[in-house]
């Protein structure tokens, strides 16, 4: 199935969680947080969040600066 | 005193007086509150100056830093001739010429866990416009732990972030978004950053606690994303992580327990 993630159409198997799609792309969990269509999914729950077609994932790190 | 306005007053805050939202109780709402500003430094500096001319009776600023020269590109509120200068109380200083009828309080020491919660503990709001990881999971705590909102503003490079946390029953807080934090943190110093970017996030720090002050919004958990190359802005609502480290086992999470 089709989803966004950041902005970019990727394709994955509809069996995907937050947390396996971390896993394909190699994306280090550090300073991570991930949301789906635009809700901010907490980190305990990144393994039991399954994708749907055409969900909006963002992934973005924490910034410090200021 | 805090009960009234003065006709000084009245005249100084008159073009937002006029708003229906705020009026002449929002006013007042605002002269009555204490709000603790932590960093005075690119989004202090105009979040500081935007709550002081809008009346909030006493600030709270603390920095225990200095002002330096390759401060100033963003920091607006020191002039250059104040370099050398800690920034909590010439921050005072120069706020109080443009302000004066605010009464300010200067923390010039570092924020550490030993002062970080009384300080909070007499806020009516905290604004977080720290520039490192550690004091910002410090302040978090202490606004979980005494259930005062959180406004936390971050920037970095071309990036900022926009974080309100009301921190009532059931509502996130800093950790529940971020589980973890990077050791190897990205700051201004190495990364740079564009100075009116966190002009942006620090004056949107004031506007939203002027709002939630005035009770006229901002009571909700948000996160805003913004990006200053193509202007946009990703609005992002938050849950709460029930296996949150800061907040899980604390009253915030379940009142009835306590
Ligand atoms: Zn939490």
């Amino acid at each position: 199935m089709r989803i966004k993630l950041n902005n970019e159409i990727v394709e994955i198997e509809s069996s995907f969680t937050v947390q396996t799609l971390l896993d394909k792309y190699q994306i280090s969990e550090t300073g991570l947080a991930a949301a789906i269509n635009n809700t901010v999914i907490p980190h305990s729950s990144w393994a039991s969040t399954p994708l749907s077609e055409h969900d909006e994932i963002t992934l973005f790190q924490a910034i410090a600066g200021g | 005193m805090n009960s009234t306005l003065s006709q000084p007053e009245k005249l100084r805050y008159a073009r937002q007086m006029l708003l229906p939202e705020l009026g002449e109780n929002g006013q007042l709402r605002l002269k009555q509150a204490q709000v603790l500003i932590i960093g005075m430094g690119g989004l202090g500096c105009p979040a500081a100056m935007y709550l002081a001319a809008a009346g909030i009776g006493s600030l709270v600023i603390a920095d225990f830093d200095t002002v330096e020269r390759s401060n100033l590109h963003r920091q607006i509120l020191y002039q250059d001739y104040q370099i050398g200068r800690n920034k909590a109380q010439q921050g005072a200083i120069n706020l109080h010429a443009m302000a004066p009828d605010v009464s300010y309080h200067v923390v010039s020491e570092k924020i550490t866990a030993d002062n970080v919660f009384s300080l909070v503990s007499d806020a009516d709001l905290v604004l977080d416009c720290t520039d490192n990881i550690q004091t910002r999971l410090l302040i978090n705590q202490a606004c979980v732990n005494l259930q005062r909102p959180l406004i936390s503003g971050a920037a970095i490079g071309f990036k900022g972030q926009l974080l309100t946390l009301p921190m009532t029953v059931n509502s996130p807080c800093y950790q529940c978004i971020y589980h973890s934090t990077p050791d190897d943190q990205s700051s201004c110093l190495q990364d740079g950053v564009m100075g009116p970017l966190v002009g942006v996030i620090g004056s949107m720090q004031a506007l939203q606690g002027i709002k939630y002050l005035s009770q006229i919004g901002c009571q909700e958990p948000k996160l805003h994303r913004f990006n200053a190359i193509n202007m946009q802005w990703q609005n992002l609502a938050l849950t709460v992580d029930p296996n949150c480290p800061a907040c899980a086992d604390k009253p915030l999470r379940n009142k009835d327990a306590y």
